[in-house]
């Protein structure tokens, strides 16, 4: 196989086509601690996309908890379950004092997909990443045995037969998840038609219906399991990144034809989703864009990080770590980058906290941001990840989004806080 | 009469099961780090409770389970008084709306 080089995990690694970037790169940030699963985002997907006949079980974008939850069920545990067993004791990160601006990760020292399908030479077919095809009984049920299992007593109208589940200890998190279009996709390495492409415009990774004759190979490579079999058209189908929108083609909502967000994004009432398209250079890593908001959010402070950056494809989608969740747990979900990304994003600075204002403050896909400082308005204490607690600063500033063409489009002003009195100070006046 | 299937042993590979195991963790850290949160977005006390109430809301819903009502609500306070509801106002510069005319 070539070799291609993946910044992601500090190396080259094989991969079965040679390196070609697209000149921008659609990708996202989620912030993981604001979501509460309302699953509007699923829904306003599904009823735009995936309504029809065969795609009944077909969520090209879900919300699912972890660490209980999995859609398709248990994908990510089979995957590194069977990374595991190809290298056993071996999929671990080197060290991160070595730490470089193409290396913010420290360096991967285990196996990617695409190498432990080497290892283990399998079929050529499906040789070329390692992954499974997952059952229709693990499609079927989205959500199912997540965080609804409390082990409530049997009351009277339950069903004949029903039965005690174990009950969760109540922490847990929503993980959102959507098609990453990979710098180096899975599905796109497998498929024997060639069916699978990645746009040069905006990066975004699209089966060609006309091509694909459903043999599946995309939905077993993938390995978040993202592509998905549809059995009334016979072919595959996936998350398109609302490429209409992107281009900025819906005239009732962009008279301009300026770029604006996927339908998941533009649905999400929590406001933990942000858009844009980066852009890239010749060699594949990300050109530098420091007003970029998703550069600085992710190359620039690295708050946001990959989802199993380990298994190799570069997904385009990042994440901001929950607080609340044990190291290690997060550490094998996002990479080593976790302690350093929860430091900095639980008690943020001016502009970080300025930048995050952005997320969702208007439909359009700002290209870049600028911070108007004020004066400081407020210390209030916050939680560290340790459970400590440490003062933040909280200035009177403005933080502005602009669209492609360079235009303001947003401006969010960060003010004095409002306090609720303590018990104690009820009748103090 | 014969074995009803649901009384049948569960077998590790079927997907009706709930295989995934525990972790470790703590949830008096998640129900502060959730109210941080939304004190960030602007949510002042009445909308946190509410958000604690719903039980549609399984996350936030599942801590007042555990807490109690009474208790819950005073840790959402105590959360508050120590770092405040903080505000923003944003301006979004047209054209946003989708149901907007946009004709001469």
């Amino acid at each position: 196989m070539p070799e291609v080089y993946n910044w992601q995990l500090g190396r080259r690694m094989s991969y079965p086509y040679e390196e070609s970037h697209p000149d921008r790169q659609f990708a996202f940030v989620f912030n993981i601690n604001r979501c509460i699963a309302c699953q509007t985002c699923s829904m306003a997907c599904k009823s735009t996309w995936t309504w029809s006949r065969g795609q009944e079980f077909m969520w090209w974008n879900n919300v699912e908890t972890k660490p209980y939850g999995g859609y398709p069920q248990g994908w990510d545990s089979k995957l590194l379950g069977m990374l595991e067993d190809v290298n056993p004791g071996k999929q671990t990160w080197g060290y991160q004092d070595d730490k470089e601006h193409e290396w913010p990760y420290g360096s991967f020292e285990g196996m990617t997909i695409f190498e432990a399908a080497e290892r283990r030479r399998l079929d050529p077919q499906s040789s070329r990443a390692l992954g499974y095809l997952p059952s229709d009984e693990e499609w079927r049920a989205p959500n199912m045995h997540e965080e609804v299992a409390h082990g409530a007593p049997k009351q009277k109208g339950d069903r004949p037969g029903s039965v005690q589940l174990p009950e969760h200890r109540v922490w847990y998190f929503y993980l959102q998840r959507i098609c990453n279009h990979c710098t180096y996709p899975g599905c796109l390495s497998a498929c024997p038609r060639q069916a699978i492409y990645k746009r040069p415009e905006d990066g975004v990774v699209l089966i060609d219906q006309s091509r694909c004759r459903g043999y599946r190979k995309c939905v077993e490579a993938c390995p978040y399991k993202k592509s998905m079999y549809r059995p009334t058209t016979r072919t595959s189908e996936k998350c398109i990144a609302c490429y209409p929108r992107l281009e900025g083609k819906d005239g009732a909502i962009t008279p301009d034809g300026q770029p604006i967000e996927t339908r998941c994004m533009s649905a999400c009432v929590g406001k933990i989703r942000m858009q844009g398209l980066v852009k890239i250079d010749k060699d594949g890593t990300w050109a530098k864009e420091p007003e970029h908001p998703l550069y600085y959010l992710i190359r620039e402070r690295k708050v946001a990080l990959p989802l199993y950056p380990q298994f190799g494809t570069e997904p385009n989608g990042y994440y901001i770590p929950p607080r609340w969740v044990p190291r290690p747990y997060l550490e094998q979900m996002f990479g080593p980058g976790v302690k350093d990304a929860i430091e900095a994003y639980s008690c943020p600075d001016r502009e970080l906290l300025a930048v995050l204002q952005l997320f969702r403050a208007t439909q359009r896909v700002l290209f870049r941001f600028e911070v108007q400082k004020g004066p400081k308005v407020a210390e209030v204490e916050v939680t560290m990840p340790d459970g400590t607690k440490k003062t933040q600063e909280l200035f009177n500033d403005t933080a502005l989004g602009f669209d492609a063409r360079g235009t303001e489009v947003a401006r969010v002003t960060i003010e004095e806080p409002t306090w609720v009195r303590g018990k104690e100070h009820l009748n103090s006046i | 009469m014969s074995e009803h299937p649901k009384d049948r042993p569960a077998e590790p590979a079927d997907p009706f099961q709930m295989f995934a195991g525990g972790v470790e963790g703590d949830p008096a850290l998640m129900l502060t780090c959730v109210v941080e949160e939304y004190s960030r977005m602007g949510y002042d006390a009445e909308r946190l409770v509410a958000l604690f109430n719903d039980p549609e809301f399984l996350a936030t819903h599942g801590l007042r389970q555990l807490f109690g009502p009474e208790e819950t609500r005073e840790r959402v306070l105590a959360v508050l008084a120590r770092c405040g509801v903080l505000r923003v106002s944003a301006r979004v510069l047209p054209p946003e709306n989708p149901f907007a005319c946009h004709g001469s």
